[in-house]
């Protein structure tokens, strides 16, 4: 692999409130793709360090590094089964470690349980989108606020949530389980930005969707991208993925075999070969 | 012949209110963790015997009910804290064969502490009972019935309007992804014990002056309720509701018109047909799965 490490990103402060300044903030003071390497400047948002973890007797997980800095966008694509999932749940506390370390901020999470974290602003759009089907949209979107739901703002974010879709306002008052995939993905997405994200994790936000589908929730995390949410995606979809980070870890088999911006690794061959179809 | 019917039908329903809130119990904790909660009835005994003791002991009714309820909620917080929750991933069965060790427990500790009498509280109401069109009332049927609702329509407002509600509705349908949305899904399921607990004791107290109370009271009480959640299919809180007005109706009826050496075994017949033809339940979910 001769894809070089590169961290086109400013850290940032408080970012908690950024989903909801539509466009308030600007892209223009983050270094886009051309910025040198910067590896190793500033500190980490999130920083894993040797993470193994396994189902039973099986180690998914071979002690993997990874970092993400704040306000950057971070793709990790993989083929099915190599351990990208695993991964996104050891982040939220979902999934338990064996060994490794995960710092968020720079606090150790490892004894923080999946709600705590969610709290420290760790928020997951969960693969397959898992809304609650037997309650109404408005519902869900309410509970994705849950772990501050004593704010005053919150149903001003409610409204903003349905001017970003404007599709859930509609149906509103319908089971969150009559929704089409699409509808549901996005429902799963505002519903994590109820939580105010400070690090939105997406497992596989494209699984089972339509090609225009696709190109909106990509569209989508775009957006978000460019109002300053620090963003962790996880896609088998390798190349709209990579199109859209700044940087990306190709995960195989539970080790991470290649890194690099997301440019490099659209152009490199063997990452071409393997995962983009040549 | 109307009065009678009229009669048989009134007692149905006071008896089917109680299985309700029995059932809504059951319900409550099934829908939170898919265990079957044996201790249901044990809830029932510790209200009603609980009110028994402290009135003994001196203290007035109105003082006594509420303390004996809350006892029995603290009871239900750590029946989960003490014995649900050290089992940690244990599977549903183990869980289920907790609770039957608990309530097991419980009612030991109620023989030797408690003793082993038949107790009867006092009506609610001075006048005991009031003559509508031929047919006797009891006025405590009316507190159950009052109370009942009351329980009832709470219980829909906290599930349709508070926030905590509406996290032990989203745990009940997706366990981990109510965990992502920041809800602690072990103090969710701890609450859900809670109320199981307050509901039961309640349905345990206004039953006492009708039904008596003592130690054993929580095993016919406890198994008819899990049946009325049967009927209504497991997880359904309407249909705990129908399904215990329904056991209480039958019940009552059969007592009436056949005789009343039958009466306790309607249950066990209708859990049967209700097994055979209708396994899940009359408004149970189908276990239909989205992928």
């Amino acid at each position: 692999m001769n894809a070089t490490l590169s961290t086109p990103t400013t850290p940032r402060g408080e970012q908690r409130a950024a989903a909801f300044n539509d466009g308030g903030a600007s892209p223009g003071d983050r270094a886009d793709g051309s910025a040198g390497p910067m590896a190793g400047s500033g500190t980490p948002l999130l920083d894993l360090k040797g993470i193994r973890t396994g189902y039973g007797r099986i180690e998914a997980l071979h002690g993997l590094d990874v970092a993400i800095h704040p306000g950057e966008t971070v793709a990790l694509v993989g083929a099915n089964g190599a351990g990208k999932s695993t991964l996104l749940k050891v982040i939220s506390g979902l999934q338990p470690l064996t060994a490794g370390t995960v710092t968020f901020d720079g606090e150790d999470l490892n004894r923080r349980k999946a709600a705590d974290r969610v709290h420290r602003g760790i928020i997951q759009v969960p693969e397959g989108r898992q809304v609650f089907a037997g309650l109404s949209v408005e519902d869900n979107l309410m509970l994705g606020a849950f772990s501050r739901r004593r704010d005053k703002d919150v149903a001003d974010n409610l409204e903003a949530m349905y001017q970003r879709f404007p599709i859930l306002k509609e149906k509103r008052r319908l089971h969150a389980g009559n929704l089409s995939g699409g509808q549901q993905q996005m429902l799963a997405m505002g519903r994590a930005l109820m939580a105010k994200p400070r690090l939105l994790l997406l497992d596989e936000p494209s699984m089972g969707l339509a090609p225009l589908i696709i190109e909106e929730i990509f569209g989508i995390i775009t957006e978000l991208k460019r109002e300053g949410i620090t963003i962790f995606v996880v896609e088998q979809n390798a190349s709209e993925a990579l199109a859209i980070a700044d940087r990306g870890y190709v995960l195989e088999t539970g080790d991470i075999v290649a890194t690099g911006s997301g440019e490099t690794l659209l152009n490199d061959d063997s990452v071409k070969a393997a995962y983009l179809g040549g | 012949m109307f009065s009678e019917f009229f009669q048989f039908t009134f007692s149905g329903v006071t008896l089917g209110a109680i299985y309700a809130l029995v059932a809504l119990g059951f319900t409550l904790i099934y829908n939170a963790s898919h265990v079957i909660n044996f201790a249901q009835g044990e809830f029932l005994m510790i209200g009603g015997m609980g009110t028994v003791v402290l009135m003994d002991a001196g203290v007035p009714i109105y003082f006594a009910i509420p303390l004996a309820i809350a006892m029995s909620g603290v009871a239900g917080i750590l029946l989960h804290r003490l014995a649900i929750a050290p089992a940690k991933n244990a599977d549903v069965v183990t869980l289920i064969i907790i609770t039957i060790g608990a309530s097991i427990f419980l009612r030991g500790l109620a023989q030797v502490f408690w003793g082993k009498e038949y107790h009867a509280l006092p009506n609610f109401s001075a006048t005991e009972s009031i003559n509508l069109g031929g047919a006797i009332l009891l006025t405590q049927s009316l507190w159950i019935l009052g109370i009942a609702a009351v329980l009832v329509t709470a219980l829909g407002l906290f599930f349709t309007r508070t926030a905590l509600g509406k996290a032990l509705l989203a745990t009940s349908m997706n366990k981990d992804a109510a965990s992502l949305m920041g809800i602690k899904t072990g103090a969710i399921l701890m609450m859900a014990f809670g109320i199981s607990a307050v509901i039961g004791a309640a349905a345990g107290v206004i039953v006492a002056p009708i039904t008596l109370t003592s130690y054993d009271i929580g095993i016919m009480l406890g198994l008819k309720g899990f049946i009325a959640a049967a009927i209504g299919g497991l997880g359904s809180s309407t249909g705990a509701i129908l399904g215990g007005l329904l056991l209480g109706l039958a019940e009552a009826y059969t007592a009436g018109y056949i005789s009343s050496d039958y009466k306790d075994a309607v249950p066990f017949v209708i859990i049967l047909a209700i097994l055979f033809f209708l396994p899940n339940g009359l408004l149970g979910s189908r276990a239909v799965e989205r992928v």
